[in-house]
């Protein structure tokens, strides 16, 4: 199912949460919702679902409009960050609730019940925790039964709300694997909000960025990461060195903000045409990478990642002089950085 | 060597305040920028200057901030100034005598102004409190056409939680203020002789009155902030988001098995403690005033009309009504941080009080005009 959000604003009484979005997505796709706390993604997941109302724009659904539906005939699925298990229901249950309260016509028989929420209990591999409580689940496994309840209504739409927040670092990885395999699987129109942009870039078809209250840009996560289309995309995507009024056909007048991604810092330790002299001041290695924290001769704090096989190759250490080459530099005007809030 | 940066500065502007963040160097050379920039800035509000970012200051960095706070106090805005290192407050205060920060002077809001606002407050708590009011009776008269979404298992549930595990503390309350009030009459009535009408004391002013108060105060604190936090909790886990997107109605599902079973137990609770409070005067009319059990049994036939029992249980159900009624809405009221939980809690269980006296009071009223 299509989703179209047409000039949907929100305020929580003076707070702007959401202003004038407009956003299409496609049947089938699982779209990210990319954003800091407080840029409106959550608000705007909720006014889809209908827990929320906008004040102003609408909401269609395969071209139908919806705004003004319960959120009972949405017909979505909707997965909350802290699980929102009903606590007093085992798994079981809590998988057959939805298929229970179907209205009479379109409820399945208990043996169908039964038999479905087996399958789907199968699906997320816990079949045998169908009796346990909520409470004697792990995050993970909490999170999974959160998902498979939603999808077990056959929704048309699934709502992901920072689905992997709650969850510890390696899990996460495991779950974003697991969600991208379930909705190729079942190919339901899937929405999910995250601020990590590790798990955008990982999972979704298609990332919108969104700050406070608007979307900066929306795009596939090649895109995105290759083009942002401000600073905001830029640094939020990932780590950023950046530098002022270095853009080398600078006109006169005109202010250049330009960034470094740390892994298009090249490293040499001896001098080449069009690099620049600095200082290392740190070296930390985390696993096969090392961050390398440098000066450069006017003082400027620089940091590169690189691998520790290079490191070792270079045989960098603190306080070496090295000269350092910067690829893939991106400039941005200097107003542009402070377009919404600019003197 | 520290490299010197321009000064710049950026503005961020919300409801009551402007702030500047200030940074780089404010010194003579680099400062014609940011002159021109604070000539053309017309702040909409409140002035803070946030100087922590800034790496150097000279004199003349000290006048463009004084000229700019000048210009602002003609606007009409006040400024002051954070993160100030003290040698700049020094450089500022040698300059210019006048104390950096620049205290707004305390407003005292006019009493037409309280008075204003504190009615919107009501009246705004009053739509939400009617929305809900309406919304559930909406769903009740539905519910009364489709009876198979009645929750009877639901009600069961609650009829044992707030009925009989209730029983012990109602037994203890009512008997204590039989005794309570066994006591206070024997002295009194004994100066006249008059010891025999302490059966009609007690009799009728338990049935009538106290043991349906009692007995509501008790529910009270016991079932209404129960419901409150019940639900509170459900709201904040965002379990009653997840029964709406399931297509679940939170009012069938959490309210009316509530408000119901309270009212179906209220009467039976009433009775109960009309029982125990009797046993506690008789108690303390037979070890006082040596009046015996069959004695006082003998005249409570006689003194105690069967109506006043009857008005007693009768109070029942409405004091139920709204001690569920007010428990489960202010639990819906509950937001996503913890503290009000406990916030709501203790609003649902003062609310419910002051509610049934109010009720109570009105009953009162009402049955005397009627002669009843």
């Amino acid at each position: 199912m299509s989703i179209e959000i047409i000039d949907v604003s929100k305020k929580f009484d003076t707070y702007e949460a959401l202003n004038n979005i407009n956003l299409s997505i496609q049947p089938g796709e699982l779209t990210a919702l990319l954003g800091p706390s407080g840029s409106g993604k959550t608000t705007l997941l909720r006014i889809i679902a209908g827990l929320e109302s906008a004040d102003t724009g609408g909401i269609l659904f395969d071209g139908i409009d919806i705004t003004e539906s319960s959120v009972r005939s949405r017909g979505i699925g909707f997965v909350f960050q802290h699980y929102a298990l009903f606590k007093h229901m085992n798994v079981f249950e809590n998988v057959a609730f939805g298929l229970r309260v179907k209205p009479k016509k379109e409820r399945l028989s208990e043996g169908e019940i039964r038999h479905k929420v087996e399958e789907l209990l199968n699906l997320v591999q816990l079949k045998f925790h169908a009796k346990s409580y909520p409470h004697e689940l792990s995050g993970g496994q909490k999170q999974r039964i959160a998902l498979v309840r939603a999808l077990a209504v056959e929704p048309k739409v699934l709502l992901l709300d920072e689905p992997f927040g709650a969850l510890d670092a390696k899990v996460r990885k495991e779950l974003r694997a697991w969600l991208r395999r379930l909705h190729d699987e079942t190919g339901v129109t899937s929405l999910f909000v995250t601020h990590d942009q590790e798990e955008a870039l990982e999972v979704a078809d298609k990332i919108v960025v969104m700050n406070r209250a608007k979307i900066e840009q929306e795009g596939t996560p090649e895109e995105v990461y290759a083009h942002p289309a401000s600073p905001f995309v830029y640094s939020f995507l990932g780590e950023v060195n950046l530098f002022h009024g270095r853009h080398p056909s600078q006109e006169e007048g005109v202010k250049t903000i330009t960034y470094v991604r740390p892994h298009d810092v090249d490293i040499y330790t001896e001098f080449h045409e069009n690099t620049i002299p600095a200082t290392i001041i740190g070296l930390r290695v985390i696993g096969g990478t090392v961050r390398v924290e440098l000066q450069e001769i006017d003082g400027h704090g620089v940091e590169a990642h690189i691998s520790s096989s290079r490191k070792d190759q270079l045989g960098l250490s603190v306080g070496l002089k090295c000269f350092l080459a910067y690829r893939n530099q991106k400039h941005f005007e200097k107003n542009e950085f402070y377009k919404d809030y600019s003197i | 060597m520290q490299t010197r940066i321009p000064a710049s500065f950026s503005v961020i502007e919300d409801k009551e305040k402007t702030t500047l963040v200030c940074s780089g160097s404010w010194t003579i050379e680099y400062l014609h920028e940011v002159a021109e920039a604070l000539e053309g800035l017309h702040p909409r509000s409140n002035v803070i200057w946030d100087i922590a970012a800034i790496s150097d200051i000279d004199s003349s960095g000290v006048a463009l901030w004084h000229m700019s706070n000048e210009a602002f106090k003609c606007q009409g805005y006040h400024y002051s100034t954070i993160n100030a290192r003290e040698e700049y407050t020094h450089l500022y205060r040698l300059l210019y005598p006048e104390p950096l920060h620049q205290e707004p002077p305390r407003t005292y809001p006019s009493w037409i102004y309280i008075i204003g606002q504190a009615s919107y407050r009501i009246y705004t708590r009053l739509l939400s409190f009617l929305a809900f009011f309406g919304e559930a009776f909406v769903i009740f008269f539905y519910t009364l056409r489709y009876p198979h979404l009645i929750r009877y298992r639901s009600i069961g549930a609650h009829i044992l939680e707030t009925g009989a595990r209730a029983l012990p503390i109602i037994a203890i309350s009512a008997f204590l203020i039989g005794v309570v009030v066994a006591y206070q009459s024997v002295v009194q009535l004994q100066k006249f002789g008059a010891d025999i009408f302490i059966v009609d004391m007690i009799g009728i002013s338990l049935t009538r009155e106290l043991a349906p108060l009692i007995t509501a105060i008790v529910v009270a604190g016991r079932s209404g902030s129960a419901f409150t936090a019940q639900i509170g909790a459900m709201k904040m886990t965002q379990e009653i988001d997840a029964m709406k997107t399931m297509g679940f109605d939170p009012f069938t599902f959490l309210v009316w098995p509530r408000v119901i079973a309270l009212m179906i137990v209220m009467p039976l609770l009433i009775f109960f403690a009309d029982m125990v409070g009797i046993l506690g005067g008789m108690v303390i009319a037979a070890t006082q005033s040596h009046l015996s059990f069959t004695e006082f049994l003998h005249r409570l036939q006689g003194a105690l009309a069967l109506k006043h029992y009857l008005i007693g249980i009768a109070k029942g159900p409405f004091f139920a009504f709204l001690i569920a009624f007010v428990g489960t809405y202010r639990g819906f009221q509950v937001s996503m941080n913890t503290e009000s939980i406990g916030q709501y809690t203790t609003k649902s269980v003062v609310n419910a009080i002051f509610l049934v006296i109010a009720c109570d009071a009105l009953f009162s009223v009402l049955l005397t005009e009627l002669k009843l």
